[in-house]
């Protein structure tokens, strides 16, 4: 095989894929070879939001347009919001997606006249979810504003057919509650990753998996492999829409002890790989070397940057370097 | 019989409609940890130390769906993992079933043990890596909460002396957080310590309960527990950490109010049944001698009243 064609278009600068289809053009593959491996270019939307007491409905309505969600597509819809509840956290608050955030979120499908909006999880680290609730704040806050939450770890199951098999788990073990949605919404915390180097939209999809079946902390993922199982994941779910909480997010030893991070920004797509790949470029890490969007490129969405139409702000204007643990094998996520 | 507890008995009752169980969700389909902590909860209850049917339903019911080999699913459906076998244990020996699904169920349990490894050398874990206990999942790792109840179900069918409950004891000695308490079973990682929660460092204080005085460690976590517990109302942080307390005769004298303070937010929830077994078990003593708990010499009990 010509070496060129072991390249993945999706995790390419504009540059290495120019290269490409040159080195393609000229060993005389051509046409066909590119019709296969043109990539579909996505969009992300970035907005900025200062705090959690600023307009983030305003502004999450703003990247719905901005990405052509429209009244008509989430009217009669079940939303499920999947928020990244990892640990109870009073001292921490910013492991855990933000309750305002969520709360916000929940109102902006509101306002498009979403049949039901319900946040779902399943905490990794913590048998008792309402311990979670509690000291995340988010049990108050889904009292008040009347949205009802499922515990994905003690649901009801089904058991389905892994759609991608990056592992090597034939069938994996779903919450039913995922049924109930039309639009399986993740609402994750922007945050650094001591295993995987950052865990945002897709790796936020450990908290679908029911801990009866896997346990806590779910570890037969660990086994299988963390990039693996994340792609298997998404890419079985299907997720509808990613709406990253950047507006605090987590540097240094994420997901659980690290330090809180100014940001102020929501992230927004409907392709969670190029969410995540724009959410690392904002956090200065390299997404092409985190292992789980490289295994997702090539079928799950892009994370090249010439292939993500970026909306709002510019990944340039709000940029900032997340500190990583102090240890030589975490650099390669900067290179 | 204080009202919450007769009121969270009555739920108990109604929510288990004619199934010979209880489920995870009310109305769900029956399940080993809900069905065996909602009737550990009726027995340390029960004023008239008597087994109830709905009890006996449920020990008959986790009788049918044992495997042959043993061990007990999440639920019929679900025959894997086998994680609940420790729970079914607890049950059969409290309700005084026949040996025979007990001598099946430790059989199981002394069979299995999580995976170990070599420890890493780049110091990215705390704790030893090599010390086998019991895993959520077949071919895991070993993991706090189903090591402790693995020994706590072992030791009380008699195995407390087995060279398997001393490693998982010395497993659970490892694991703790040098702060004091347990997690999910990771103490530090990168050199950092992480953060202890109720409900298995209850666990743990119950498995380690000999009847000896309580090591440093164990002085640190009953310390981290009688703090924590003052503002934690969630039902199964709450139930296993003052159970913990309780297994070294620690037990605060609020614990009452604190129960019946959670009863009041659980009972009207979907998912009531395994929360108001853990609340109904930590409001007896008894608990603990279902638990196989060998108390300290001297302990005494903080008044319940």
């Amino acid at each position: 095989m010509h070496p060129v064609l072991k390249f993945d278009p999706r995790t390419m600068t504009r540059r290495e894929w120019l290269t490409a289809v040159g080195a393609v053009t000229a060993a005389g593959v051509g046409a066909a070879w590119l019709s296969r491996h043109w990539p579909q270019s996505t969009e992300t939307f970035i907005g900025r939001t200062p705090n959690y007491n600023s307009s983030i409905r305003s502004v999450v309505l703003a990247g719905m347009k901005e990405l052509g969600i429209t009244r008509r597509e989430i009217a009669g819809k079940s939303i499920m919001l999947k928020p990244n509840l990892v640990e109870p956290a009073t001292e921490a608050p910013h492991i855990n997606t933000n309750p305002i955030f969520i709360r916000e979120v929940a109102e902006a499908f509101r306002s498009m006249d979403a049949r039901e909006v319900f946040v779902a999880e399943g905490p990794g680290h913590c048998r008792d979810t309402y311990l979670v609730l509690d000291e995340s704040g988010v049990g108050d806050l889904l009292r008040d504003a009347k949205l009802p939450f499922v515990d994905l770890n003690h649901d009801d199951v089904d058991v389905v057919r892994n759609a991608v098999r990056r592992t090597t788990l034939k069938t994996i073990y779903l919450p039913r509650s995922l049924r109930r949605a039309d639009m399986v919404v993740s609402l994750p915390k922007m945050k650094t990753h001591h295993w995987t180097g950052a865990t945002l939209s897709m790796k936020n999809f450990f908290g679908v998996m029911p801990g009866i079946c896997y346990g806590w902390p779910k570890n037969v993922l660990h086994r299988e492999g963390i990039n693996e199982s994340v792609v298997d994941i998404v890419g079985t779910v299907k997720p509808s829409l990613a709406i990253v909480d950047g507006i605090v997010g987590m540097e240094g030893d994420g997901p659980i002890m690290g330090e809180a991070k100014a940001m102020g920004v929501v992230v927004m797509g409907r392709q969670l790989p190029a969410v995540d790949a724009t959410c690392c470029r904002l956090m200065k890490l390299n997404p092409a070397r985190i292992d789980y969007l490289k295994l997702a490129a090539d079928r799950l969405g892009p994370i090249g940057e010439f292939w993500i139409k970026q909306r709002g702000e510019s990944i340039m204007s709000e940029a900032k370097t997340f500190k990583l643990l102090d240890d030589p094998q975490f650099a390669k996520y900067r290179a | 019989m204080q009202s919450w507890v007769k009121t969270a008995r009555d739920r108990l009752l109604e929510i288990r409609g004619s199934e010979p169980g209880w489920g995870y969700r009310t109305g769900g389909e029956p399940a080993t940890e809900p069905t065996v902590l909602a009737a550990l909860g009726l027995l340390a209850s029960d004023t008239q130390n008597s087994v109830d049917p709905a009890t006996a339903n449920a020990t008959r019911w986790l009788t049918s769906i044992q495997r042959s080999d043993g061990a007990v699913g999440v639920s019929f459906k679900l025959q894997t993992p086998e994680w609940p076998t420790s729970y079914a244990l607890l049950l059969w020996q409290a309700a005084g079933s026949s040996t025979t699904p007990v001598t099946r169920g430790c059989h199981w349990l002394l069979q299995h043990k999580g995976i170990t490894f070599p420890n890493p050398k780049d110091g990215a874990l705390g704790h030893d890596t090599t010390i086998p206990g019991w895993s959520w999942v077949n071919d895991t790792y070993s993991w706090l909460e189903p090591t402790a109840m693995a020994v706590i179900a072992l030791r009380r069918a008699g195995f407390a002396d087995h060279p398997r409950v001393r490693l998982g004891l010395a497993m659970i000695n490892d694991r703790v957080i040098p702060e004091g308490g347990w997690n999910f079973g990771n103490n530090v990682t990168f050199g950092t310590s992480l953060r202890p929660k109720p409900a298995p460092t209850g666990m743990a204080l119950v498995a380690l309960a000999d009847g000896n005085e309580p090591s440093p460690a164990v002085e640190k976590s009953l310390d981290y527990l009688s703090r924590e517990l003052v503002r934690v109302r969630s039902a199964e942080s709450l139930g296993w950490g003052l159970l913990g307390l309780a297994a070294w005769g620690r037990l605060p004298v609020d614990a009452s109010s604190w129960l019946n303070e959670s009863s009041k937010r659980v009972l009207p929830r979907p998912d009531a049944a395994m929360q108001l077994g853990c609340l109904l078990m930590a409001s007896s003593t008894q608990t603990l001698d279902f638990l196989g708990v060998q108390r300290p010499k001297g302990a005494v009990h903080a008044s319940r009243s």
